[in-house]
């Protein structure tokens, strides 16, 4: 039977990782950056996998090390980190929590409202989101593949996710009422 | 939502999402604005893993990069932290994770069933990721035998095709659109792909839907009996068509995956009956490699020089 302490942090941190990921590229946008942070965080757990407490949940501790890790990171880059702030990093915890506490084994499972508030994008938006994150289409190229202006094409984009923040709130909001 | 956050909001978080400028400021934000940015980066990185969630690929070689550096990691700290690691080790908690980590095991020694595999590959063959596959066609009246088809997850695909008297051009089949472009002549760009098939001499008998590896596994998966055969190195899906069902696809379908991410590595199609639309006989599918590639390798611009006459149909 599998009962070393790697084993078990190996169950922990496959559980986590999708989670861990999701924020790191919340607030770091270059993806070598994100997989350099996600070894560094894992690493640093395990070394200080004693020091957790383990009457708490595992995924707000995984972030809190995260949380540094970022910070480190933009204080090694020299940039200054606008993703950084307290507050922005405080909903981020937040919302990735009640992500957690949705119904569903696995992360993808958790977000599957996502695809949902997705289908219920009006056409324009859900092209431009389509586009943008299926396709990869980005900047002028997207403007060009959707036959708009790169302004245009922003401002899809912004609303269009604007509109998915909104319909994933209002399902959270909507499962966490439910008796 | 409160509507001034998002006024000051949406646009910041915009220029940082979409502008990826890292050097704006948010302390002139109030809390809401904020939360608000919070909500919009959040969103983006959910995008980003949900439609392509982070491809199998990937998440098993960053996990496996993990794994690979954790014994180090282990020999140094068992040293300083050999009597808390016991503490760890015989916890409540811990007893929970080896409950779950026998069902784990149980769960992965037990032998995938072929319903699973297919899903599996469908899932992997959704993802983001370009792929090169050589497709050896025969069999058929096609002129050509080879074509070297490139694929990005579900949504984009292009092929170079060589017709007859070796007149060449590059096919793309998208979402969006479709377009046909030839060595020499016009650009053709249309909506539906049946608009280019008159113009692309023996194209009709191209079964082009099954030319996007993720709507074949679909089919398969739809319309196939599936059976799996025992092979250790990586799985092998046989499937046979269900009687009466779509008489253009082919009758049996081989499918090879690799046994931990999905990826199908070759997939091996042939038609048994007469076929009166179909040229070919089998169509034989190898994964040459995984290149990333532009997202305008996809466009027709990238395949022609920038003073043809496009025609929009």
């Amino acid at each position: 039977m599998p009962t070393t302490s790697q084993d078990l942090f190996e169950i922990l941190a496959r559980e986590h990782a999708p989670s861990l990921t999701a924020y790191l590229r919340a607030v770091v946008k270059d993806g070598s950056a994100v997989d350099d942070l996600f070894q560094e965080t894992m690493l640093a757990a395990w070394r200080n996998i004693d020091t957790f407490d383990r009457s708490r949940p595992f995924g707000p501790w995984l972030r809190g090390i995260a949380a540094k890790q970022v910070l480190a990171h933009y204080r090694k880059s020299s940039k200054n980190c606008v993703y950084c702030d307290e507050v922005v990093l405080e909903q981020l915890e937040a919302r990735l929590e009640t992500i957690h506490r949705q119904t569903g084994d696995t992360f993808e499972e958790k977000i599957a409202g996502l695809r949902e508030c997705m289908s219920r994008l009006p056409p324009n938006y859900r092209h431009a989101i389509t586009a943008r994150y299926s396709e990869g289409y980005k900047g002028q190229s997207l403007a060009d593949h959707l036959h708009l202006s790169l302004e245009n094409v922003k401002k899809r984009l912004q609303r269009g996710r604007q509109l998915l923040a909104e319909c994933l709130e209002r399902k959270w909001i909507a499962e966490a009422n439910a008796p | 939502m409160n509507s001034d956050a998002d006024d000051k909001a949406v646009p910041w978080a915009g220029r940082v999402i979409d502008d990826e400028e890292a050097t704006l400021s948010s302390e002139s934000m109030d809390e809401a604005t904020k939360r608000q940015v919070a909500d919009q980066l959040l969103v983006d990185a959910l995008l980003i893993e949900s439609l392509c969630p982070q491809s199998a690929t990937d998440r098993e070689k960053r996990m496996n990069r993990l794994l690979a550096s954790l014994p180090v990691e282990s020999a140094v700290s068992s040293r300083s932290h050999a009597k808390s690691r016991r503490r760890w080790i015989t916890s409540v908690a811990t007893f929970a994770a080896c409950v779950s980590l026998m069902l784990t095991f149980w769960t992965l020694a037990a032998p995938m069933s072929a319903e699973a595999a297919v899903e599996k590959s469908l899932r992997q063959a959704e993802c983001l990721i370009d792929r090169h596959y050589e497709l050896t066609m025969t069999g058929g009246a096609l002129d050509q035998t080879k074509l070297d088809l490139y694929l990005r997850g579900n949504r984009l695909s292009c092929f170079h095709l060589v017709g007859p008297l070796k007149i060449t051009a590059w096919v793309g089949v998208n979402s969006e659109h479709n377009w046909l472009a030839p060595k020499v002549g016009p650009v053709v760009v249309a909506r539906d792909f049946s608009e280019l098939r008159e113009r692309l001499l023996q194209a009709a008998d191209l079964p082009v839907q099954i030319l996007q590896i993720a709507d074949l596994i679909r089919f398969v998966r739809d319309d196939f009996e599936v059976t799996l055969k025992d092979d250790p190195s990586q799985h092998h899906i046989q499937a046979r068509k269900r009687p009466g069902f779509r008489p253009l696809l082919p009758d049996h379908v081989d499918l090879w995956a690799d046994r931990d991410t999905g990826l199908i590595t070759r997939a091996v199609l042939q038609w048994m009956g007469p076929v009166e639309k179909i040229a070919v006989r089998t169509i034989d599918f190898k994964l040459v490699d995984e290149t990333p590639r532009a997202v305008e390798w996809y466009d027709h611009r990238f395949h022609h020089e920038p003073d043809r006459p496009v025609i929009h149909l």
